[in-house]
């Protein structure tokens, strides 16, 4: 058992993470996309292995194994082209109801044979408890290494596509290979040789299902990103980088460039030091080559571009590039080497990742780098040149409040790109007319920053109206309560005939979140009054345990990603020391006795909790990586005493049991957990409200199994 | 505790929760108020629409555009603007638009017509197409109720353009023909006041309400999307015909007419059409009529394509020019030397243009102040 359960662990982390990964990157994911992907795969997991417990014996898992390994990365494969043949017009967004459908699709052949697959391998064993803790075990540290593994090795080593090639050989050579170190040689060396074909032969599949997907342009290159898929594409002399699927930056573009750089230099003169949050090598690094006395240093997480754009015939020389996560970067500087300008330049807050620079913590750091005189400029992607829709105002109101949280004094300038200024100094006393002779005082000629481009943008009524929108909410981005990206998916929504519907019934009319209270209510409180109650309060725990698991553990992602950055190295331990506290929460659970465990291990959750709620917005900066492990791991442990506890209590002196059941409880309350606390109720009632949510959980779940013990 | 009473407890608890669901969660929407009017109303006009017939089954068929609407009691036409109430067809945002500015003529574009001017622009809520690249589509792809509209008679417009000292009033951003009762008595209202009147439209209009409109106009842009009609079926979501048909009947009644282009990569850019849409307007407007290549930037529902390249505005340009074009503009490229008017006779530019600025205007009158041909156009 011990070898198929490590297996299982290892395929069923690395599928479910390159799924979403790539559902994420080909159909322009949020977070509620997230949410519902992963839902997907936990109701597939949960129909699995329900399905699988029934059947006596469980099925052939060497059969399953190999299934699994073939649908993997068709599965991928699929996911990269079905957009193609859903949309009649390239380049055509595709809305998130049909995303979502996809993604459920998509994500349930691997999940239902996981599940299939945890039921049959938990059938090897005699007695049920037993043997599904052992499953527990051997899975969660399977679970650890792939997630080590695939965050390590996807987009540095390795695309995402020829992981699942990797991942499947490797599944279907481990599954025969005897589990005696010295005989599995053979097997070793032969994942050895198919991990050096496959890193040479499946990118260039990648080049290709990238030039079909862009059919009329030429992929110049095509890579993987630790954060996602990247493809250059040129036509017509011009190039466009897409990420994820959509327009991240086009050379040449004047206009955004200039309106990326010029804009700030109007208000500090044109001698500067600035720092760019974000891509500068389509435009922006150009365009500081010829602007005399600006020195641009810009910082991005994902690889440099430079070598491959020099291959291309695009050069920057003017902007120093540095590859490293903004927040850390940040942390470190010099804090006698400040700066004049800092232009976040980080895209429409389409998700927690773009939207973790609108923070108010972010604008906090960058203070902290700012001159004196210092300022931040935000060029928005937002149209107000015309007209300001009730649910563009609202965003751009946020943005401007997220911003005067951190500096006294904001501007906002119209156009098709909305722009805003923020600083401690009161830069922004200067008449349109003022800054009008200022830009013809650039040592540059601008195109798009002329006298009578600015006199027709900057016009009064343009911005009495702008700033008119700016007063409609007193709302603001805080990490505590993101509305930015809801606000954003709002926004979205409306051009999606089934979208502009469901979103809004999703975000604002929220009686429907009661259904979840009264559902574990209901679940509880017919536990209780069941005559075999004891038993069945051990599927609520089951339930309890995946609900408040999931959870916290997204909610530690998101919180990790929001104050500390988003390496992608960082999260591979997050991920692997939450399943190796897992695994070790078992073996060690299964050492005790059961009445004893699951009273303590829930007052564990619940401290742990309480704890992180206290304490998880007052921990500096270089101490954040060791604060989550250790709330990741201690979560794990107790998380893990409660299934064990709860295996015992339903399945204990149950030989004849479905031995998928109780996974499945566990899975049911992980999809929730999945699905409502980061992505539905974060920004409805803030950080707080969940963690008091998830404590208020818990306590029932204290009551009940003190009731019933 | 029994079964009942604990499903009677959860029904009581729900309720409660309901009951104080208003008073939990925090509003999110806010309101402000507009750049030309008094405020933002939420109500909808009820004014009579033009061009209709009432069908002997009952409803009404709506006869502005060329979808030819078939609306029952208390629905509406596909522009979302024209309802039926009890068999008579009500214009919804008559007086209400939300939209409203000041642009340069060069914005709309009109480049022969009184270069260096300016236009009070506006716009209601709703279209009567849905172009997939539509970079107005916060208005023309929203309902009446869902935008932030303005109180404006069209009286009051000619005051506002007398006051800003702004000659022209531009229909625009949205398609004008979903708010034709509201445009035909502001052009009225315009002429009365010397105020001139341009209509910037898709040109999906039927025959007759654009006859009886043509006299209130003084000049009419006209977004031609593609020469191929299966370009209107899958991206407008129109039909090309009667636009070509609407072009031809612009054109012949003596109104200044313009003509766009938008170049949007891979759907609409190949060298094949250009030389199609050139032979087009050779044959049935002449080569005088001015044509602009305007450049696609993502927008609306074509998020992940990208912006028309330069080469290909500049391929479109020189294919224009070569079936013998005489005036053939690239739009969204300030610099380029084809935003600038050359004289077709002996190639003297005449009016230097960056971007909306004017750079010299060295026409005399509307001839070209070298060789005096006529240059077409109101100057």
């Amino acid at each position: 058992m011990k070898r198929p359960a490590f297996l299982l662990g290892l395929y069923s982390i690395g599928g479910q993470v390159l799924l979403l990964r790539e559902l994420v990157s080909s159909l322009n994911g949020d977070e509620l996309f997230i949410g519902t992907a992963l839902v997907g795969w936990l109701l597939a997991v949960a129909i699995g292995a329900s399905f699988g417990g029934r059947k006596r014996g469980g099925f052939r898992i060497n059969h399953l194994f190999i299934a699994g390994s073939v649908i993997l990365p068709l599965s991928l494969l699929l996911i990269r082209t079905v957009p193609s043949y859903l949309i009649i017009t390239a380049g055509e967004i595709i809305p998130f109801s049909t995303a979502a459908v996809i993604s459920i699709l998509m994500m349930s052949p691997v999940g239902i044979i996981s599940g299939m697959l945890f039921s049959s391998i938990a059938s090897l064993g005699y007695r049920p408890s037993e043997s599904i803790i052992q499953a527990y075990l051997y899975e969660g540290i399977g679970a650890f290494v792939g997630g080590v593994l695939i965050t390590l090795l996807v987009g540095t080593l390795y695309s995402a596509l020829s992981m699942a090639f990797l991942l499947a050989i490797a599944t279907i050579v481990i599954n025969y290979t005897t589990p005696r170190l010295r005989k599995s040689a053979p097997a070793i060396i032969l994942i050895l040789i198919a991990a050096v074909i496959i890193k040479f032969s499946v990118p260039p599949l990648d080049k290709y299902i990238d030039q079909r997907k862009y059919r009329p342009y030429q992929v110049a290159i095509s890579y993987d990103t630790p954060y996602g898929h990247q493809v250059i594409l040129s036509r017509d002399s011009t190039l466009t980088l897409m990420t994820d699927n959509t327009v991240e930056a086009t050379y040449p573009d004047l206009m955004t460039s200039e309106n990326i750089l010029l804009p700030p230099l109007l208000y500090t003169g044109d001698s500067a030091r600035i720092l760019i949050i974000g891509r500068a090598e389509f435009g922006p690094a150009q365009l500081a080559d010829s602007l005399p006395g600006i020195k641009v240093t810009a910082v991005d997480p994902r690889m440099s571009l430079t070598a491959r754009l020099n291959k291309l015939g695009i050069t920057g020389a003017g902007a120093i590039r540095i590859d490293d996560e903004p927040f850390r970067f940040i942390g470190r500087a010099n804090l006698l080497n400040r700066y004049d300008i800092i232009i976040i330049n980080s895209g429409e807050p389409d998700n927690y990742r773009s939207g973790r620079f609108l923070t108010e913590r972010f604008f906090n750091l960058c203070r902290l780098i700012l001159k004196e005189k210092g300022m931040i400029f935000l060029p928005t992607n937002y149209d107000s040149d015309r007209y300001i829709s009730p649910e563009k105002k609202t965003l751009l109101a946020e943005l401007k409040n997220t911003l005067s949280r951190s500096f006294r004094f904001v501007a906002g300038w119209p156009g098709d790109m909305t722009l805003f200024f923020a600083s401690n100094d009161s830069l922004f006393n200067l008449s349109p007319d003022s800054l009008i002779a200022r830009s013809r005082r650039l040592g540059y000629s601008s195109q798009y920053m002329n006298d009578i481009y600015l006199s027709d943008r900057l016009q009064s009524a343009k911005i009495d109206r702008l700033n008119d929108a700016l007063t409609v909410t007193s709302d603001f981005n805080s990490i505590d309560r993101p509305t930015l990206i809801f606000r954003q998916a709002l926004y979205r929504a409306k051009t999606g005939s089934i979208d502009k519907w469901l979103l809004p019934f999703i975000y604002e009319n929220h009686l429907w979140l009661y259904l979840f209270p009264i559902g574990i209510i209901i679940l509880f409180g017919f536990s209780l009054i069941h005559r075999q109650k004891r038993r069945r309060i051990g599927l609520c725990l089951y339930f309890t345990a995946g609900l408040v698991s999931l959870s916290l553990e997204l909610i530690s992602f998101y919180l990790y990603q929001s104050s500390a950055g988003s390496l992608y190295s960082e999260m591979g331990f997050l991920i692997g020391v939450f399943m190796l506290g897992l695994s070790l929460g078992t073996y060690m659970a299964s050492k005790l006795e059961p009445e004893r465990l699951e009273i303590p291990s829930l007052l564990m959750l619940l401290i742990s909790i309480i704890l992180f709620l206290l304490t998880h917005d007052k921990v500096a900066m270089y101490a954040l990586l060791y604060y989550y492990l250790f709330f990741l791991f201690t979560m794990a442990l107790a998380t893990a005493g409660i299934f064990v506890a709860a295996t015992n209590r339903y399945y204990f002196g149950r030989s004849e049991s479905n031995r998928g059941l109780g996974y499945a409880f566990e899975i049911i309350g992980s999809a929730i957990g999945a699905l409502l606390p980061t992505t539905i109720l974060l920004p409805i009632i803030g950080l707080t409200g969940v963690l008091i949510s998830l404590i208020a959980v818990i306590v029932l779940a204290v009551t009940m199994a003190a009731i019933t013990s | 505790m029994e079964r009942r009473i604990f499903l009677r407890c959860i029904g009581c608890g729900a309720v409660a929760m309901a009951a104080v669901n208003a008073k939990i969660w925090p509003d999110f929407l806010g309101g402000s108020g507009p750049a030309y009017a008094a405020g933002y109303t939420k109500a909808l006009s009820s004014k009579e629409a033009r061009y209709y017939k009432k069908l002997p089954e009952g409803g009404i068929e709506c006869g502005i555009c060329p979808r030819h609407c078939r609306v029952t009691d208390l629905e509406r036409g596909y522009c979302g603007t024209r309802e039926n109430h009890g068999d008579v067809y009500q214009t919804l945002v008559y007086g209400l638009p939300c939209a409203a500015n000041i642009d340069p003529i060069e914005k709309k574009p009109l480049f022969h017509f009184y270069p260096g001017t300016s236009a009070f622009s506006l716009a209601t809520a709703g279209c009567n197409v849905n172009c997939k690249f539509c970079q107005n589509w916060d208005i023309s792809q929203s309902r009446p109720e869902q935008t932030d509209n303005m109180e404006l008679a069209p009286s009051r417009v000619p005051q506002i353009c007398i006051e800003r000292n702004v000659p022209t009033i531009a229909y625009t951003y949205s398609e004008p023909t979903i708010f034709y009762e509201y445009m035909y008595d502001i052009a009225e209202a315009g002429h009365k006041n010397s105020i001139r009147s341009v209509m910037i439209t898709g040109g999906y209009i039927e025959s007759e309400p654009l006859k009886n409109l043509l006299p209130m106009l003084d000049a009419v842009k006209v977004d031609l999307k593609a020469i191929r009609p299966e370009y209107y079926k899958n991206i407008v979501n129109g039909e090309l015909k009667p636009v070509l048909d609407a072009i031809v009947q612009i054109k012949n009644s003596g109104k200044w007419l313009e003509l766009v282009y938008l170049i949007v990569p891979t759907l609409n850019d190949t060298e094949a059409e250009f030389k199609e849409l050139a032979q087009w307007i050779k044959t049935n407007l002449g080569t005088d009529t001015p044509l602009h290549f305007s450049r696609f930037y993502p927008q609306y529902l074509l998020k992940n394509l990208p912006p028309t390249p330069q080469a290909t505005l500049e391929t479109a340009h020189s294919i224009c020019k070569d079936a013998g074009l005489e005036y053939v503009y690239l739009g969204n490229l300030p610099g380029h030397p084809a935003e600038s008017t050359f004289c077709p006779q002996c190639g003297k530019i005449l009016i230097e243009r960056r971007g909306y600025k004017i750079y010299q205007n060295l026409l005399k009158g509307n001839r070209c102040y070298n060789c005096n041909h006529i240059i077409p156009g109101l100057f």
